[in-house]
């Protein structure tokens, strides 16, 4: 019998639903466990940073990397994992491009951080305690990670071979991705293991030749057709500027789509994608009008940037990175 | 003072530490839970159209 | 900021007004600053807010589209 692969997951600044995605292979689980060892899944099995370690470089045939790069202990683990990667795979939208943590972009860590434990109505903390990267307990000492200046993707702290996009990736694409390492016919390098098109050509939604929007309304305040375009009855939908592949699993549901697997090829910014796909689908005659019809789009950083705000341009001034820098 | 460290608690979602210290007796003198993760929801949620939290907040643990 | 501060600016000009427009300039021999590194792009209605965000990304200080 051949050597088996050998496959890891590490988790890094997520909610772990990637993980669970995995799980959602079902059976399919079975024949990765004929072709594959495990061996680094914290989440699901008993390791420890050690057992990590203790994997020689390149010893892991294919890792898989999920969550965004919050603090210099995740800088860490990508780092590891990329040496002990044959191919590092960067697995769902957080590793991706940020993903929903890196929202918090929008703020300084600082902020973030006076957030969450002075003023969040749910905190007592009178004496205004914050965590300490090192603590002299009276036993001994306890360290903490630093919190980076704001949330990386993967691939803009090391090299990354593949993407697997999606909140949580889908699971057809995991079962692709793996075909195709067991075969040994893998794509080129970058490739976005997913569809190539747009959300809207896989929606089953009818929609006309000539989409206009005169209003934006808020998803609960429509009564919405289920068989017509979201965004022609006015409900913000991120499909258009979507890479497609997950048969459009939200919009189907009722559901407008919010843009986890990422923008399609060639797009550097998805927001600035999607605010010019919503721009030409208004129609106004004069500036006033195009405002008042904008005004009802009420967080269009949100809806732009659901996702991918740490891979966005914005923020991230003339290429300069800080904390992500090797 | 012996300090027997778990680093990360395994099998769940979240990243967190356990620092247990033994003394002379080897019986436990004190332990630590050290949640080492910020992501920042408590600010990033705030201001958002209410109807778009339950396609936010099912992001702090999708286990 | 400095008094000497020379921006550097991206025109984004539509081949059928503003670019010809800069272009019979050129021909009436009408001095303009250097400062506009002029881009042809065929209507306006091509520019893409991704354009913008890249000349700022690449150093640029301002970005004119005309057209």
């Amino acid at each position: 019998m051949p050597e088996k692969f050998k496959f890891a997951f590490m988790p890094s600044a997520s909610c772990g639903g990637c993980e669970i995605a995995v799980v959602d292979i079902d059976e399919v689980i079975l024949k990765v466990a004929e072709l594959a060892d495990i061996v680094y899944w914290p989440t699901a099995l008993d390791f420890k940073d050690k057992d990590l370690e203790a994997i020689p470089d390149g010893g892991i045939t294919v890792g898989f990397f999920n969550g965004a790069v919050r603090n210099d202990h995740d800088v860490h683990h990508a780092k590891q994992m990329r040496r002990k990667s044959q191919v590092l795979v960067s697995f769902g939208a957080c590793a991706q491009m940020g993903g929903i943590p890196s929202l918090g972009n929008f703020w300084t860590t600082e902020e973030l951080a006076h957030r969450m434990y002075d003023t969040v109505p749910s905190v007592v903390n009178p004496d205004g305690t914050r965590p300490q990267l090192k603590y002299d307990a009276p036993e001994g000492e306890l360290t903490l990670p630093r919190a980076m200046d704001r949330a990386y993707a993967l691939d803009q702290v090391v090299d990354v071979d593949y993407y697997l996009p999606g909140c949580p990736p889908q699971v057809k694409w995991i079962v692709a991705a793996v075909e195709a390492v067991a075969k040994g016919e893998l794509p080129p390098k970058g490739t976005v293991i997913a569809g190539t098109k747009a959300v809207c050509d896989e929606c089953p939604r009818e929609r006309s030749e000539e989409k206009q929007v005169t209003e934006f309304k808020r998803i609960h305040l429509v009564e919405n057709d289920p068989e017509k375009c979201l965004l022609e009855q006015g409900i913000m939908c991120c499909g258009p500027a979507t890479r497609d592949g997950c048969e459009a699993a939200c919009v189907v549901a009722g559901q407008a789509c919010r843009g986890c697997f990422g923008p399609t090829d060639n797009v550097n910014d998805m927001g600035a994608k999607l605010a010019s796909a919503i721009a030409s689908i208004v129609i106004a005659d004069t500036q006033a009008e195009a405002d008042k019809i904008l005004d009802k789009l009420d967080d269009p950083a949100g809806y732009f940037y659901r996702f991918g705000l740490a891979r966005s341009m914005l923020g991230v001034q003339r290429g300069e990175r800080k904390d992500g820098d090797e | 003072m012996k300090k027997i460290e778990i680093d990360p608690i395994s099998r769940l979602e979240g990243h967190g530490k356990i620092a247990i210290f033994l003394d002379d007796g080897g019986d436990v003198a004190e332990a630590y839970l050290q949640i080492p993760e910020l992501r920042g929801f408590e600010q990033f949620c705030v201001g958002r159209p209410v109807e778009e939290l339950p396609r936010i907040t099912p992001r702090i643990c999708g286990v | 900021m400095a008094d000497n501060f020379e921006p550097k600016i991206v025109g984004l000009l539509c081949t059928w007004c503003a670019y010809a427009g800069a272009d019979l300039a050129g021909t009436s021999r009408i001095k303009y600053p250097p400062n506009v590194r002029s881009i042809r792009v065929m209507c306006s209605g091509r520019v893409d807010p991704q354009f913008v965000l890249d000349a700022f990304a690449h150093g640029a200080d301002g970005v004119l589209v005309s057209g």
